[in-house]
């Protein structure tokens, strides 16, 4: 660093400061304000409209009869939403809920959807269930991701369970991780169990509202691993990440009900749970949103109560449990809304304290098929 | 709150809306200031009493050094206390050295302490020091200590508000990470009704969004590569330990330059121009070159505050020579509280001294541009091991694999070494005669739809901190 070093740094930096003509930056792109204008709507038209509708078109899933989206599709909303779509179109009914209907536990043909389309003797029941989908979570997928089942006839999956305590009921105040946070009030109302960053919360709502945004969650989960684009391409050094995009969306692979034992061979223990009345549970609270926002879109809605395994519950929780089951009915029956409950069925038809197996599914299907209000709700 | 987080837009939100409500009123500094101690205080409100005590004691001081009669500077030190307006001096900056002592090198005098007792059998140990480094200590207790010297020198007037000068001192854009300002730069430009023009916004909105790029996209992305590599280089083969530094060159550019993009891009959009502080390091052609181009505000601050001070190059070679291995050594220091960043100021300053002449022979000349840039960037490249490894044993183990050529199997990401070479050209040519290019329009507007696609579909808005917060 000698002279003249500095005084050529100073002619560099300090005269042109002082003369007010410092410069721009070392490097960046400069745009006038008119530039930015010319470069953020095409931006916008490409990112927002564009990509998103190509991607729609260009993409394929083959949805055979009994479709069901692969379980590790379950926090893929634009996959969510391409699937309603297509339903729509192609199936007069629309079967929403959790792991019960999307069937955990059995292959594709042996889901309740799939067990009704085998009454009605054609494809007429679609599966859009998701696992892990609470009431407030089902809210949040129809309000943001459900506008393509719009005028169609749903059947709507009330999963008692997730009332059978105040941790799963999301009225407690301990906090623990909740199924599909994407689809939760994030503020408004304030849910005590669910913490996040406001840099999480306030890029769910980005997602909800940007639709390159749930495409871009999308393309992760199928073709990067879920891994974001940085991290996949210094995982994979050597392999182009474009190639990865295939194109295809796979179905879920079947699963092997022989293989699935009963709760009394899987040992789980009888359960005494207290249960959330109607009044204060929260979910009930977003299941009744639910319900009001379907019938606001115009579908006709038909609401499925149950399973529960009653020889899990102690007489106890049993009893309070069916206090619950009757409110519900009362509540239904006060807002003419038609429903089935789901009867208790032989013991060794439950895996846990929810799903069936496959015979159960069987057995609820049949039940559905021989009661006059479902018969009447899907015929008309 | 980081530049590319929710909690700052929101906050950037509100203090530009009231910003531009009171620019034309005298309360426009203090809505600046509040801002500025609003975000500083976001990270820990109990460092606020420090920026609050270190601002109001140099203004204190600046106050007293700026006695119209006592204006100028005499031939004596500093540091010499027989003269009042130097002792005014030697209080603030050791103030300023106290504070950055206290809070970033007290680990490691005690540390080293404690291996010296331990080697010398001395049955003593000094508790381990738990204190937190105060985030952006090092940039405005060194702003601050300018301005103190600036006003002794008589190269100042001292600012008689003192909303004002503390907002000199706070400005939020630059405060965490610089650029270090110098206060006849800065401080007239915190004038009431400053004027902002459509190219202020244009310019502030392009470079926040470039810094935002280099952030984000590139010095984030690297950051995994390098991480990985570096968190355990003795699994690693030489070139992808070759790889990991190089990615880590351009990593902590994209992350230093792209923050000050970011702060001039903000402060711009204020009306207020804050100093360059990086012009394409690495398309330098010596070390000399160099350090012209990175990190301009520190390397400054240092010449005149330190280099010059000591003597410069007025007392010979041997001094001059000498001088710069002790600038360069403090500034290492100033990087962190370890040896491996004072063996890091060593090397640069061991190879300044080597290649000073030898850049301004007609030989060097000779060599074609690209291959000195070349060179330039290994030198370069052989001092971030030091910077970057664990330590230096650490460093060692990385230089002698790399030298060795050991491992066989190489992770060497293709597409990231791609987005560094495209980027790499880009600023050879601006810095080249064909720059012109580069101010063609639809190419502008090209670069930057594809900087803000790759933003919106690349990459997810992280919370990494930068890696100048550190320091």
């Amino acid at each position: 660093m000698n002279r003249s070093f500095i005084s050529s740094f100073d002619e560099m930096i300090m005269v042109k400061v002082m003369k007010n003509q410092a410069p721009f930056s070392s490097n960046a792109v400069r745009l006038s304000l008119r530039e930015w204008a010319v470069t953020i709507i095409p931006l916008a038209l490409v990112v927002l409209i564009i990509f998103p509708l190509t991607w729609r078109r260009l993409e394929k899933f083959e949805h055979g009869a009994n479709f069901r989206l692969a379980q590790h599709y379950r926090d893929d909303y634009w996959l969510f939403a391409k699937w309603a779509r297509t339903a729509g179109k192609e199936y007069p009914i629309i079967f929403l809920g959790d792991s019960v209907i999307w069937g955990i536990y059995v292959g594709n043909d042996s889901t309740l959807p799939a067990q009704l389309n085998n009454l009605f003797g054609k494809n007429k029941v679609a599966n859009l269930a998701i696992d892990g989908l609470h009431c407030v979570a089902l809210e949040g997928l129809l309000k943001y991701y459900g506008a393509a089942i719009s005028h169609k006839k749903v059947i709507l999956h009330f999963n008692p369970l997730w009332l059978y305590s105040r941790k799963f009921d999301l009225s407690g105040e301990k906090e623990f991780p909740i199924h599909h946070p994407r689809l939760l009030p994030q503020w408004l109302p304030r849910i005590k169990s669910y913490h996040d960053s406001l840099e999480v919360k306030a890029g769910i709502i980005q997602e909800r509202y940007l639709p390159h945004i749930s495409l871009i969650n999308h393309l992760r989960l199928c073709y990067f691993g879920n891994q974001n684009f940085s991290q996949w391409v210094v995982d994979n050094p050597y392999k182009n990440p474009f190639a990865q995009i295939s194109l295809k969306i796979h179905a879920a692979s079947e699963k092997n009900s022989s293989e699935v034992k009963n709760w009394r061979e899987r040992k789980l223990g009888i359960q005494n749970w207290q249960w959330v009345s109607l009044t204060d549970s929260f979910q009930w609270k977003y299941f009744v949103k639910s319900i009001k926002l379907l019938q606001s879109r115009a579908n006709k809605v038909f609401i499925m109560v149950g399973p529960v395994n009653p020889y899990m519950l102690t007489p106890e929780s049993l009893r309070r449990y069916r206090t619950l089951q009757s409110d519900i009915v009362v509540w239904l029956e006060k807002n003419h809304i038609d429903y089935f409950i789901v009867p208790d069925m032989p013991s060794h038809l439950y895996v846990d304290a929810s799903h069936p197996l496959k015979e159960g599914y069987g057995i609820i299907a049949q039940r559905m098929f021989t009661d006059d209000t479902f018969l009447n709700w899907s015929a008309e | 709150m980081l530049f590319h987080t929710w909690h700052f837009f929101l906050f950037f939100a509100i203090a530009y809306a009231g910003f531009l409500l009171l620019k034309k009123t005298r309360y426009m500094n203090l809505w600046l200031l509040t801002a500025s101690y609003f975000f500083y205080g976001w990270w820990n409100p109990l460092y606020l009493f420090l920026i609050i005590y270190s601002t109001a004691l140099d203004y204190y001081v600046g106050l007293k050094l700026d006695h119209p009669s006592r204006r100028g500077t005499t031939n004596a030190p500093f540091f010499c206390i027989r003269e009042p307006r130097k002792m005014w001096l030697t209080l603030s900056v050791i103030n300023n050295l106290l504070l950055l002592g206290f809070f970033k090198y007290a680990g490691f005098v005690t540390d080293n302490l404690n291996t010296l007792f331990s080697w010398l059998n001395v049955g003593l140990t000094i508790p381990p020091s738990n204190i937190l480094l105060p985030i952006g200590i090092s940039f405005f207790t060194f702003q601050s200590m300018g301005y103190s010297i600036d006003v002794y020198r008589g190269q100042f007037q001292a600012e008689k508000n003192f909303i004002k000068f503390a907002t000199f001192v706070a400005f939020f854009p630059q405060l965490i990470a610089g650029p270090i300002e110098r206060a006849r730069t800065l401080l007239p430009q915190l004038q009431r009704g400053c004027r902002i023009s459509a190219t202020d916004i244009s310019d502030g909105l392009s470079l926040f969004m470039v810094g935002l790029f280099k952030k984000v996209a590139l010095a984030d992305f690297l950051a995994i590569y390098v991480d990985r590599v570096y968190g355990a280089p003795a699994n690693y083969s030489s070139l992808s330990l070759v790889c990991a530094t190089y990615a880590f060159a351009w990593q902590i550019y994209f992350d230093f330059s792209g923050y000050t993009d970011m702060a001039c891009g903000l402060a711009r959009t204020m009306g207020i121009r804050l100093t360059l502080n990086f012009d394409n390091p690495y398309t330098a052609t010596g070390l000399r070159d160099f350090w012209r181009r990175w990190h301009i505000t520190l390397s400054s601050w240092f010449r005149d505050y330190v280099y010059i001070p000591l003597g410069g190059n007025r007392q010979g070679k041997i001094l001059t020579c000498l001088y710069i291995l002790l600038t360069m050594i403090i500034a290492g220091f100033w990087h962190g509280a370890a040896w491996k960043f004072i063996l890091w100021g060593l090397l640069h300053a061991v190879g300044r001294i080597l290649t000073g002449d030898l850049e301004k022979t007609a030989l060097y000349e000779k060599i074609p541009r690209l291959a000195r840039q070349l060179l330039t960037f290994h030198f370069v490249c052989l001092g971030w091991v030091f910077f970057r490894a664990e330590g230096i044993s650490e460093a060692m183990l990385i230089l002698r694999r790399i030298f060795a050529g050991t491992g066989s199997s190489s992770e060497v990401p293709v597409v990231m070494f791609a987005i560094i070479a495209v980027i790499w050209m880009y600023q050879l040519i601006f810095s080249s005669r064909a720059k012109k290019i580069l101010d063609w329009q639809p190419l502008r507007i090209a670069l930057m739809l594809l900087i803000l696609i790759y933003l919106m579909i690349f990459t997810t808005v992280g919370h990494e901190p930068f890696i100048y917060f550190q320091f």
